[in-house]
């Protein structure tokens, strides 16, 4: 039987993924015309992946409640008082290295240091920081 | 914090999915809360209490009292 809450969570799930969907095609469409080099393609492959593992969790969140992680809830719009105390706590980690982080990245490019490297490392620096943060405060929660 | 939902669960016979269930959390929150790591909020502690018809004081106990 569907509940009015499953419907809901489809509905918030379809509209998540149009959403999402749309942002990776005009994103895409967008860099591939003003973006340098080939650009375009990583941005292209990394925000489908992304896309693709928003939707596996949507379904298992869905489908498969019982057994879906805490970051498969926590993303997905049906985490319960727990799932949000551990995001809580992972952004609160990203959000204070993530200002000293940007201010030493501000530095370098003062400096001269070629911009792309810069900023990619700080992308790869603060995404592998909350991805941490999220997983010890989940183990200790 | 200390916590007697473990015993409470299985004096009512129920398994950690189906206390979570009836509660409206995930199995982890309550094995996290029955371990001890994670507090629940006051609305979650009072519809534990409710669950097993008793008093939050009934269930959780300070440590340093």
């Amino acid at each position: 039987m569907t509940t009015t809450t499953d419907r809901r969570h489809l509905v918030g799930a379809s509209l998540g993924l149009a959403i999402g969907l749309v942002a990776l095609v005009t994103g895409a469409l967008v860099l591939r015309e003003h973006g340098p080099g080939n650009m375009w393609a990583g941005y292209l492959a990394g925000a489908s992946l992304a896309l693709l593992a928003a939707g596996v969790a949507f379904w298992r969140t869905w489908r498969r409640p019982a057994q879906a992680t805490t970051a498969e809830r926590a993303f997905t719009a049906s985490a319960d008082e727990r799932d949000r105390a551990i995001l809580h706590r992972a952004a609160a980690t990203l959000g204070g290295v993530a200002l000293p982080l940007t201010g030493a990245a501000a530095v370098l490019l003062a400096l001269g240091v070629e911009p792309a490297p810069v900023i990619g490392t700080l992308l790869w620096t603060e995404l592998v920081v909350f991805v941490a943060a999220f997983a010890v405060a989940n183990r200790k929660l | 914090m200390r916590n007697e939902i473990r015993r409470l669960r299985e004096e009512n016979g129920l398994s950690q999915a189906a206390l979570a269930d009836a509660l409206g959390v995930s199995r982890q929150t309550v094995n996290s809360i029955e371990t001890g790591r994670y507090d629940p909020s006051l609305p979650l502690a009072f519809a534990i209490a409710r669950h097993f018809g008793t008093t939050i004081e009934e269930i959780f106990h300070d440590d340093d009292h």
